[in-house]
């Protein structure tokens, strides 16, 4: 697996394999990715509106 | 290269996943997520709603309740947990610290440790209970031994299906969630026979004040939905990025509590009884009372397998547990539930609910810290390597390893929590009745920890801040 450059301040303490991951991670490539607009939308709606309407229907209706 | 082994063992430690390990579609994420949310608290979730609501109402404030608490827990814990494939206590040392992750990683063993020993408690009683309905059990002849009994073959089992890390919560999970249909069933038999006294029931602890007792209903269902953080981040760390886990979330996790709870609410309107293994033997004869429990067993048991491993990963953030082989990781987090359900089952159910009360306070400060921290000081910027350096050094070592800033405004979120609503008295004071309890909690939490981070921890250069994000 390649390694990326390290800042040598750092300590050298990690295990093996979880320092291999951390390094994966930092390349991007296997990091996931956040929640994109199209997520957020969807949060929103299940989250926030959904629950306005819902809150709304229960005290007026 | 990493080891086939390693990569078959990754879900069994604390460490990141890589994205090509990280294997869970929106459906399987879903269907897990149900399975872990279905449970006996859901009776007991609606039973609370149905004290102060009646059930038009207190369906649609416990929904509306758990959708927003769900979306909290999804915007504190997820955006870390998704991105490095890490469980929610791990994405807690941002914000606490690289030694105060501690705090939060206390709440989580409590929490989840409590309500499965709860649970498992409640799975042994519908098995004793089942086991009478089908005349294989004399009632009073050895009952002391059967609920030990039954708790130690309800762990054994969770132990086993556990020692195949998330992959046997995916196997068991397609079975166990077919329970999620059969408590909906047993929603639509009580609708359906007792509609009449359903529409005309009245809540017995109703308030003068309506509009505290809809808050009060909302407030229930976010609460609830909170203590999800626990257990949120074990499961989506399985799934690749946030597009596929938004929506299993909030309707795998977040619908199928609101729904199941509509059980509680209309049992305690109607039936006085909460639980249907208690109330469907009167409404549909023996078969349905033999249903009704296998249902409350499974569902139990599907909620009680999720929980401990997402206990068990958490202790993982332990250097001391983070070499042990997984099967004394999950043998040391089955042995408090196995003793709780040996020794003291009717003492902890008298008195545990309460201590659990008060530790579901913590959650909602919890998140407001979170998604202030992530949002507004990081700007999304989260380093992966200072969350597992533990050095004096790190990125997140502030003091000592912990964060001032975190544990303040974690203190003085719970502080907020009770004043606006006690959660032993439903005593509440200040804006509740307008604002919830949860709510203003998370806001106030997430004000102090920003406050205090720009003035105090921001110009000492520790935390890992990048100077030109805050500006």
């Amino acid at each position: 697996m390649q390694r990326p450059q390290r800042d040598a301040a750092l300590p050298e303490s990690l295990p093996r394999e979880l320092d291999e991951r951390i390094a994966a991670l930092e390349s991007q490539g296997e990091c996931g990715d956040d929640f994109d607009v199209t997520s957020l939308c969807w949060l929103f709606f299940l989250g926030v509106f959904i629950p306005i309407i819902l809150l709304s229907i229960g005290w007026w209706a | 290269m990493r080891s086939a082994h390693a990569e078959s063992t990754a879900d069994e430690s604390a460490w990141p996943l890589l994205r090509s390990e990280r294997t869970w579609g929106p459906f399987r994420l879903a269907i897990a997520l149900a399975t872990a949310a279905a449970a006996t608290w859901c009776y007991l979730i609606g039973e609370y709603a149905g004290y102060y609501l009646n059930f038009f109402q207190g369906s649609l404030a416990l929904t509306a309740g758990s959708m927003v608490g769900m979306l909290l827990v999804l915007l504190a814990a997820g955006p870390t947990c998704i991105r490095f494939g890490i469980d929610s206590v791990a994405s807690t040392k941002p914000q606490f610290g690289a030694r105060g992750w501690i705090i939060p990683a206390l709440m989580q063993f409590v929490s989840i440790i409590g309500w499965n020993s709860l649970l498992l408690i409640f799975f042994a009683k519908s098995l004793t209970q089942l086991l009478t309905v089908l005349g294989w059990f004399t009632p009073g002849v050895g009952s002391r031994l059967v609920i030990p009994m039954t708790t130690l073959i309800a762990c054994a089992f969770v132990y086993v299906v556990l020692l195949r890390g998330a992959s046997g919560i995916t196997r068991i999970s397609g079975f166990l969630v077919l329970h999620v249909f059969v408590g909906l069933w047993m929603l639509w038999l009580l609708v359906s026979r007792q509609w009449s006294a359903l529409a005309t029931a009245v809540p017995t602890m109703a308030r003068p004040d309506a509009l505290w007792n809809y808050t009060t209903g909302v407030e229930i269902g976010i609460s609830s939905l909170l203590s999800w953080w626990a257990y949120i981040g074990a499961m989506i760390r399985m799934a690749p990025n946030g597009r596929t886990v938004a929506v299993p979330v909030m309707l795998g996790m977040g619908a199928p509590v609101p729904l199941l709870s509509m059980i509680g609410i209309a049992g305690v309107l109607v039936l006085k009884s909460s639980d249907p293994s208690n109330w469907l033997r009167t409404v549909g004869g023996p078969v349905y009372a033999v249903i009704a429990l296998s249902f409350v067993a499974a569902a139990n048991l599907g909620t009680a397998i999720a929980g401990i491993y997402a206990s068990a990963v958490g202790l993982r953030n332990f250097r001391v547990i983070e070499k042990l082989p997984w099967r004394i990781v999950l043998l040391m987090t089955l042995a408090p539930v196995a003793l709780v359900g040996i020794l003291i089952p009717e003492l902890f159910f008298a008195s545990f609910g309460a201590f659990l009360a008060f530790i579901g306070v913590g959650f909602a400060p919890l998140c407001g810290i979170q998604i202030a921290d992530y949002y507004l000081l990081r700007r999304r910027h989260v380093d992966i390597r200072a969350i597992f350096d533990a050095s004096a050094t790190g990125a997140y070592a502030f003091w000592a390893g912990f964060n001032p800033a975190a544990i303040i405004a974690l203190g003085i979120g719970c502080a907020v929590y009770i004043y606006l609503l006690n959660p032993l008295t439903y005593v509440s004071h200040g804006p509740f009745r307008l604002m919830t309890a949860s709510l203003p909690t998370a806001f106030a939490s997430g004000f102090v920890y920003v406050s205090f981070s720009r003035w105090f921890v921001l110009p000492t250069g520790r935390g890992g801040y990048r100077r030109t994000e805050v500006d």
